[in-house]
């Protein structure tokens, strides 16, 4: 650890050796990175929350915004699976997701789950589209996926926060010498 | 952002616990529901054997008048909506419970017609729920339609009365249409307890969980830091926390370091007031104290 050592300036602000400058500037530099890390970290957890809602918009009104399954793609893919199999994967994916979500909440661990939810959510509006039942089983999926968002979003808001606090922290330490 | 403690431990439960319950019943109706449908469906499929079985005889016959009062009888049962025999040679509507529809051409194309018309050759039979179409009557309520077709069996083609060919393999269809009404009013009814229900778990789950984190983390936590706060002024307060092992621990270890910071401070003032010749009781009994 390179020691300050004030020179005999007279008065004149003090020098720091190059070595302490180019630290400062480095750990300056990580802070500043890291801060912008987290900003686009939050930014990405409200993405997922606008295009899941957007999804569901589109979802709700399937019947204007998509067209109706063709008959061709429909008979190459095969039948849809039973309803019921669809609905026991969403009630099984609520719950593990739920619970995973709040461990990592109480670890405070700092890493996105929103696309991949994004993704999940989405196979499901799609499978009941499929089924041809969306319109019967549209909220069931809504609610799961803005249950499931709203945490995750909280989980990384606090998670930013709580981050972007050290980081403030950490240049104001720089800052004050 | 949310600062609060108490709130935020408590939104992620409250949140979850909420979310679940909802999506829980509402995938739990979604089961109920389908299976009151097809239970609906198999009651309904049920009736259209039971007046294809009880038509049999009179087409059998030829015994027309009879066949046509039973068609009436029977559309005049509450629920159904349409009764209607086509006769597939005249492509007409023979019989029906609306007698403004006898003699009308059949339309292929019809909601009815459509699953077995849909190739160039028709379908000659149907699995049970293909039998089944649901719709909108003009009032906007729905309704079931089962079409059945009426296969030539072997003592229609050969009857001695009218017989068909036995090339014949559908000689016509029955339609008949039921109302969805009771099956609604019941899908009603299970929502509204559902939801009674749903409101009854939440409000019992997250109070309970608000009101055990409230009496047994964030009380606790809110009298420390007034304790804490309190103890800095006046550090004869008493202890807030008998009987909570932990907490009485915090209390401990803070009363001792407020005991410590302030003892120079109450040397020096003990000093102070010696050299003025007064307090150096008064300081000798809050060092004591």
């Amino acid at each position: 650890v390179t020691v300050f050592q004030p020179d005999d300036t007279g008065g004149q602000a003090p020098r720091f050796p190059d070595g302490v400058v180019a630290r400062t500037e480095r750990l300056r530099q990580e802070s500043l990175r890291n801060i912008r890390r987290l900003e686009r970290l939050g930014v990405q957890s409200r993405l997922t929350l606008i295009l899941f809602m957007a999804a569901s918009a589109g979802a709700m009104f399937h019947g204007l915004v998509l067209p109706t399954f063709p008959h061709d793609l429909q008979a190459h893919l095969g039948p849809p699976p039973p309803l019921g199999l669809i609905h026991l994967g969403l009630i099984l994916y609520g719950f593990s997701a739920l619970v995973l979500t709040l461990a990592r909440y109480t670890k405070g661990e700092g890493k996105l789950h929103g696309w991949s939810h994004l993704g999940f959510l989405l196979s499901f509006y799609f499978f009941y589209y499929y089924a041809g039942e969306l319109e019967g089983s549209f909220w069931s999926v809504f609610s799961a996926g803005l249950t499931i968002l709203v945490l995750e979003n909280l989980r990384m808001a606090n998670f930013c926060r709580e981050e972007l606090q050290k980081e403030k922290q950490k240049m104001a330490g720089l800052k004050d010498g | 952002m949310i600062k609060s403690f108490a709130v935020r431990a408590i939104v992620p439960v409250a949140l979850s616990i909420t979310g679940f319950v909802i999506l829980g019943c509402l995938v739990l109706y979604s089961f109920l529901r389908t299976d009151l449908e097809n239970f609906s469906l198999r009651r309904q499929q049920e009736l259209a054997d039971t007046v294809m079985q009880a038509a049999h005889y009179s087409m059998l016959k030829g015994d027309r008048a009879n066949l046509a009062d039973m068609v009436r009888q029977i559309g005049r049962r509450q629920g159904v909506t349409h009764l209607r025999i086509f006769n597939k040679k005249s492509m007409t509507i023979t019989f029906s419970a609306d007698p403004t529809e006898v003699g009308t051409p059949l339309d292929r194309t019809a909601g009815g017609c459509i699953q077995c018309h849909t190739g160039t050759t028709p379908r000659e039979t149907l699995g049970p729920m293909e039998q089944a179409r649901h719709y909108r009557d003009k009032q906007g309520r729905m309704e079931v339609g089962i079409t059945v077709p009426i296969p030539n069996r072997q003592e229609c083609s050969s009857a001695a009365c009218h017989a068909h060919d036995s090339g014949e393999r559908v000689l016509g269809t029955l339609d008949i249409g039921l109302s969805l009404r009771p099956l609604e009013e019941t899908l009603a009814a299970v929502r509204i307890e559902m939801a009674v229900f749903c409101l009854m778990i939440l409000i019992l789950s997250i109070g309970g969980v608000s009101a055990l984190l409230w009496r047994n983390v964030f009380a606790p936590i809110k009298e420390l830091v007034i304790f804490a706060h309190e103890n800095t002024r006046d550090p004869s307060g008493g202890d807030p926390h008998a009987g909570e092992e932990d907490l009485e621990a915090i209390v401990g270890s803070l009363k001792e370091m407020a005991e410590r910071c302030r003892e120079p401070i109450v040397k020096r003032n003990g000093e102070n007031r010696d050299n003025s010749g007064t307090g150096s009781a008064n300081g000798a009994a809050y060092r004591k104290e």
